[in-house]
């Protein structure tokens, strides 16, 4: 390489990162937030309706992940599994990184398909599992301990975990029994419930951080 | 100075939907450039581009709405190469598997794997200004412009950025 000049080397770069993407696929743009539930298509169509509840679920997952780092160092493994390491707190900007961090990840997620009432089971079964993967993470924390100052929140956080679980019982159930529109009831609900949460666990997650590095 | 000001590209009258479609792959192209992650980089892209459609009303009627969003894309590159950092050095503290430098993707040969990480290495500016220099093929005057900044600043930290990228690749630096 060494006969080659910076514009040489540079052009080559260039052009093989723009050949590398010539096929990707141009995805549907996504809706602006995922507290907004409807986005324009962008092929043209009619605004459809967006179930934001995928990505809010899994936002609360980044929460309490964030939350508990305060305290009890954990974080989830790149799926939906969580593990836990050694205790250390983190900085208030290194949490609020990882939340950015992972928001941005479950928001790449796929949304639950609520217009295929048959897909729909199969895919709250995945939420479910997920969920009680939360519940059982948020124990674990508990039972470790967390500051006083934060075990209302703690305490709130499982209750609210719990209440979305039930949730997702009655949307399948729901689904189950084809009525699209308890379906819709239900997932409005554990899309609040999971709002809720989110907020409350990102409120909480700074009071427990250890203060900015100098 | 303003991306409406001296662009290059007509009026835009197209919708939202063809300027996205035409746009999506040079500006992914430009974040992956800038932070080094595919995935990354389209997050990056439909960020800007979610805000772009939001603002439509007023960007088709730039002379560039192009240059808005690579804007905004250069702009959060950059944002999200400085919060890895700080993400790294905390995850590092708990476990050692992870490689400081970027994760790489297997699209890229290693050579322009390489040439792309060191331009992420340079300074967070003359990283977008190569990016934008030598993988948009943007002028000097285009990309003060995108970047909101004087053409002198360009020309001053693009030869920089080129005679550091020389030295680190073992590379001649001619003047181009």
């Amino acid at each position: 390489m060494t006969a080659a000049t910076i514009d040489e080397r540079a052009a080559t770069a260039a052009s093989e990162l723009r050949a590398a993407l010539a096929d990707t696929d141009v995805p549907p743009l996504r809706a602006a937030d995922p507290a907004v539930d409807l986005v324009e298509g962008v092929d043209g169509g009619e605004p459809r309706e967006r179930s934001g509840r995928r990505t809010a679920l899994v936002a609360v997952a980044a929460a309490v992940t964030a939350f508990v780092l305060g305290g009890v160092v954990l974080r989830d493994d790149g799926g939906d599994g969580v593990r836990v390491a050694a205790p250390e707190p983190l900085t208030r900007t290194e949490w609020i990184e990882l939340v950015d961090t992972q928001c941005r990840a479950a928001r790449a997620r796929p949304e639950l398909p609520t217009d295929d009432l048959a897909a729909l089971v199969d895919g709250i079964a995945d939420e479910r599992a997920f969920v009680a993967l939360l519940r059982s993470t948020s124990a674990r924390v508990l039972e470790r301990g967390v500051p006083t100052e934060l075990a209302a929140v703690s305490a709130f956080a499982d209750d609210a975990l719990g209440a979305i679980a039930d949730t997702l019982a009655r949307v399948e159930a729901a689904a189950r029994d084809g009525d699209a529109s308890r379906v819709t009831a239900e997932l409005q609900e554990s899309d609040s419930l999971a709002d809720r949460l989110y907020l409350r666990l990102t409120d909480a997650g700074a009071l427990a951080c250890a203060p900015p590095a100098p | 100075m303003s991306v409406v000001a001296d662009g290059s590209e007509a009026a835009s009258t197209e919708p939202f939907e063809a300027f996205y479609r035409r746009e999506y792959r040079p500006v992914v192209g430009l974040g992956y450039a800038l932070c080094g992650d595919r995935g990354a980089a389209e997050d990056l892209a439909q960020d800007a581009f979610v805000a772009a459609q939001l603002e439509w009303s007023r960007l088709q009627a730039y002379d560039r709405p192009g240059a808005w969003v690579r804007r905004a894309v250069a702009n959060r590159a950059v944002s999200l190469r400085r919060r890895r950092s700080a993400e790294q050095r905390a995850l590092q503290r708990w476990f050692t598997r992870r490689d400081p430098r970027d994760a790489g993707d297997a699209f890229l040969s290693p050579e322009t794997d390489e040439f792309w990480h060191q331009v992420r290495a340079l300074p967070p500016r003359q990283s977008q200004i190569v990016a934008l220099h030598y993988l948009d093929d943007r002028p000097v005057s285009e990309i003060a412009s995108i970047l909101d900044c004087a053409e002198g600043t360009v020309k001053a930290q693009l030869h920089k950025a080129r005679a550091a990228l020389a030295r680190r690749l073992d590379l001649e630096e001619v003047q181009g």
